[in-house]
């Protein structure tokens, strides 16, 4: 090769390097104009010009769009999958291939966010069908939960041959198995029917995590809807049992209240009584071997504020619109040792038979919803 | 704004005039731009709307949907909008783009919900129906998720309003759709926990105006109403209605009044109709005259399914499925007409025919001409929960499953 030769591809090699550095750069700088939106809108208009630049991008960036997603938040983060969708639609409708490798490997990489890596997950399946028998197997104790419902699905489905073949034991053994890493209502009850009905037990409260030893004091008043935003003294000061307070029709203490519902239901209508207008409070320890991040997660009818040692960490003012587990959710931070949990469960005054209830459940979790160790 | 005033302002910035070029051009007479259509009124303009249609006779084509929904179609500029939810929580939304005439899918995409996804069964976090001026689709979904997709699918903005407004929440699910105004998006949120109305800007998704209202749940759409040359927006709940300046929020009157928080009023002429137990005609406040109740009739009334105004007659469909036509002027009944229900979706218009469909999706077709009105009762095999769009010669119909083009001609399915 002549030295001209040479020179000539040292200097395409300098611009095509140079070119590629700089589109690199653009698209850090796209990336960073969407990640910065704000509240209300702030940031949209700088966000939409570069959104629409993103969109228009090739299957080459979807990497570095997907990872930028780690961490961006649910508001960036769904101004990111738009464009990722519209590369990875654009790119398969023009008869292109996906990067297969690198989603696969983003998959696996357990450090990056679930929902990216599902989203990762579902565009590889798009180019690559037979990702699902080679990746799903190895998910069951994913931390991405959608990820980690697919294995559960097809154990489940294993489980359920074995118990159609008339394998009983091999079937419950396979249940067994299985209920610690679902973490789905819908999969750990059709796992726990099986493993009962195959002659086994279940404790689904400790499995989802279900508080369900209570200490509980009320009622309070709450006529005209006042006791929401009163904070009567069980907000102040800890759970005291020697201590009395003022209540609505007279003097009221804490009392200990344990519910036998296997998904930690209260029914205050029975632990303090019928009231209408009124507040509880439930006080709860929850222990921990270590400092962790957890998820409280509670269902209700009634309006709600929930504490972890001291911090408000959760409230809603709505009454009588359907109760659920899991309806509320709220993060917070476990200490090592003894933790604290406080709700405040608020009755209105509504005279409808539907609008009778009042009571709560609450579960400690970890952050995929499993039952804390 | 006309297209010739757009050439009067060519020294404003070309960004700019493309904004006002684009909030200024009237939807095409086919679009079905957003809940109910033109105005919000149901009625369509065009002829030769088909009368009789099976799962499988007189369908132009049939696509398949990615999840649930009560959201109606939307048609501008030959394209399909709808959305829909799926997932084991309803977390996942989806805003889909078709052919119009062929059916072939154009785009989809997806977000990630961010606010609350519990509601009662029968309702879903596609409820809200999106509207679209043309250029832009804006999908609003129950969990107050907010977007605006170019139509090639380009995300150009998002809100998170429940990011925005942490205390918004109706567990029994919201339902109240967007309205187009100019360059404007206006939204109802009324909960138990916060309540206001919004308009944000068709652009950006920026709040232009924000009013606060009484907390209270609600379903209701707004509506947009002309009186002369004053424009408002009025918004009902349970307790009454109330009329907003459109470009400040500025509250106009209010009509204190029992009334329904689920079926959304008409507008007809001058007049508001509202219903309540009752449906109600009232004249708007103006001047310093306030607002004025000019009938209530107990004779015809409207449950989930909102009342329709066209040519000087009201329709309503009552909880036993009872179709009343009614004066609009004084509230006197015309004629009835036993129809199979119940009804979620509302009735819409076109071509002489009022649609009436079902819950079961059986599509009553009543021709307002004839002597014996109920022409056909039409089945497409299917729960429909969602209210019709009419658009180049077919009725849009979506299910949880399917979307269906009927009528205005043939094409393949997915073609």
């Amino acid at each position: 090769m002549s030295i001209r030769i040479q020179a000539f591809l040292l200097c395409l090699s300098c611009i095509v390097g140079s070119v590629a550095q700089l589109q690199a750069e653009d698209i850090q700088s796209l990336l960073a104009r969407v990640k910065a939106v704000g509240r209300e809108g702030a940031g949209n208009a700088q966000a939409s010009a570069a959104s629409r630049e993103l969109c228009d991008r090739g299957p080459e960036d979807l990497l570095a769009i997907l990872r930028s997603m780690n961490g961006a938040g649910p508001v960036a983060g769904n101004w990111l999958r738009s464009a990722v969708d519209a590369i990875a639609e654009k790119t398969l409708a023009d008869g292109r291939a996906l990067p297969a490798q690198p989603l696969e490997q983003f998959v696996l990489d357990r450090s990056h966010d679930g929902p990216v890596r599902r989203l990762a997950y579902e565009w590889l399946l798009r180019t690559d069908p037979s990702a699902s028998d080679r990746l799903v197997p190895g998910m069951l104790d994913d931390p991405a939960v959608e990820l980690r419902r697919d294995a559960v699905a097809r154990e489940l489905d294993l489980a359920e041959k074995l118990l159609e073949g008339g394998k009983k034991p091999d079937a419950r053994s396979a249940f067994e198995r299985l209920l610690p890493a679902s973490r789905d209502e819908d999969q750990v009850s059709r796992i726990a029917k099986r493993i009962e009905e195959l002659g086994g037990k279940v404790d689904l409260a400790r499995h989802f995590g279900f508080v369900r030893d209570w200490r509980v004091v009320g009622p309070f008043d709450s006529s005209g809807g006042v006791g929401y935003a009163t904070a009567y003294p069980p907000e102040t000061a800890p759970p005291d049992e020697n201590r009395e307070y003022t209540g609505k029709s007279g003097p009221v203490r804490w009392i200990e209240h344990s519910t036998p519902d296997p998904r930690g239901m209260v029914d205050l209508n029975k632990a303090l009584g019928k009231h209408m207008g009124v507040v509880a409070y439930g006080a709860a320890k929850v222990r921990s071997s270590e400092d962790r991040p957890v998820s409280v997660r509670a269902g209700t009818p009634n309006a709600v504020k929930i504490w972890l040692n001291g911090r408000l960490i959760f409230t809603r003012e709505e009454y009588h619109h359907g109760s659920a587990m899991d309806q509320h959710r709220a993060e917070g931070m476990l200490r090592k040792g003894e933790n604290l949990i406080l709700i405040k469960v608020c009755q209105n005054e509504q005279t409808d038979d539907w609008a009778q209830d009042w009571g709560f459940q609450l579960r400690v979790c970890d952050l995929t919803g499993g039952g804390l160790p | 704004m006309s297209p010739g005033s757009v050439k009067s302002t060519c020294r404003l910035p070309s960004g700019l005039i493309l904004a006002l070029f684009l909030a200024g051009v009237p939807a095409a007479a086919a679009d079905w731009p957003g809940w109910r259509g033109p105005g919000g009124s149901g009625v369509s303009d065009e002829k030769g709307l088909p009368s009789r249609w099976s799962e499988s006779e007189n369908v132009r084509w049939k696509a398949e949907l990615p999840g649930r929904g009560l959201s109606s179609p939307v048609i501008a500029g030959g394209k399909v909008y709808v959305t829909a939810s799926s997932g084991v929580k309803q977390d996942r939304l989806h805003v889909l783009s078709f052919d119009a005439v062929t059916g072939r899918k154009l785009w989809e995409r997806q977000l990630w919900a961010t606010g609350d996804t519990q509601c009662h069964p029968k309702t879903s976090m596609a409820a809200p129906t999106p509207a679209s001026d043309g250029a832009r689709v804006y999908a609003l979904f129950a969990t107050c998720d907010f977007a605006a997709y170019d139509a090639a699918g380009r995300l150009a903005w998002y809100r998170s309003l429940t990011r925005d407004y942490p205390d918004l929440s109706n567990q029994v699910g919201m339902a109240a759709s967007p309205v187009l105004w100019e360059d404007l998006l206006v939204i109802a949120l009324d909960t138990d926990s916060a309540a206001f109305v919004v308009a944000v800007d068709t652009a950006t998704g920026a709040n232009r105006w924000k009013t606060e209202r009484p907390r209270g749940i609600n379903w209701t759409t707004p509506v947009f109403f002309r009186r002369g040359s004053r424009a408002e927006v009025v918004v009902q709940s349970g307790r009454g209605l109330t009329a907003y300046e459109p470009r400040t929020g500025e509250v106009r009157w209010v009509h204190e009044a029992d009334l329904d928080p689920i079926a959304s009023p008409v507008a007809g002429g001058e007049v508001l109709f509202a219903p309540g137990g009752n449906i109600s005609a009232i004249l708007p406040a103006a001047g310093d005259e306030g607002p004025r109740v000019l009938w209530t009739s107990p004779r015809i009334k409207a449950s989930t399914a909102s009342p329709l105004h066209y040519e000087s007659r009201l329709y309503a469909i009552a909880s036993a499925g009872i179709l009343a036509c009614a004066d609009a002027a004084t509230g006197e009944v015309l004629w009835q007409e036993r129809l199979q229900g119940p009804f979620s979706a509302s009735p819409v218009l076109g071509d002489g025919k009022l649609y009436c469909v079902n819950e079961e999706g059986v599509t009553a077709v009543v021709d307002l001409r004839a002597e014996n009105r109920v022409v056909a009762k039409n089945p497409l095999g299917e729960e429909i929960l969602a209210s019709p769009a009419i658009s180049g010669g077919s009725i849009f119909f979506r299910s949880d499953r399917h979307l269906h083009a009927i009528g205005g001609g043939s094409a393949q399915p997915g073609e």
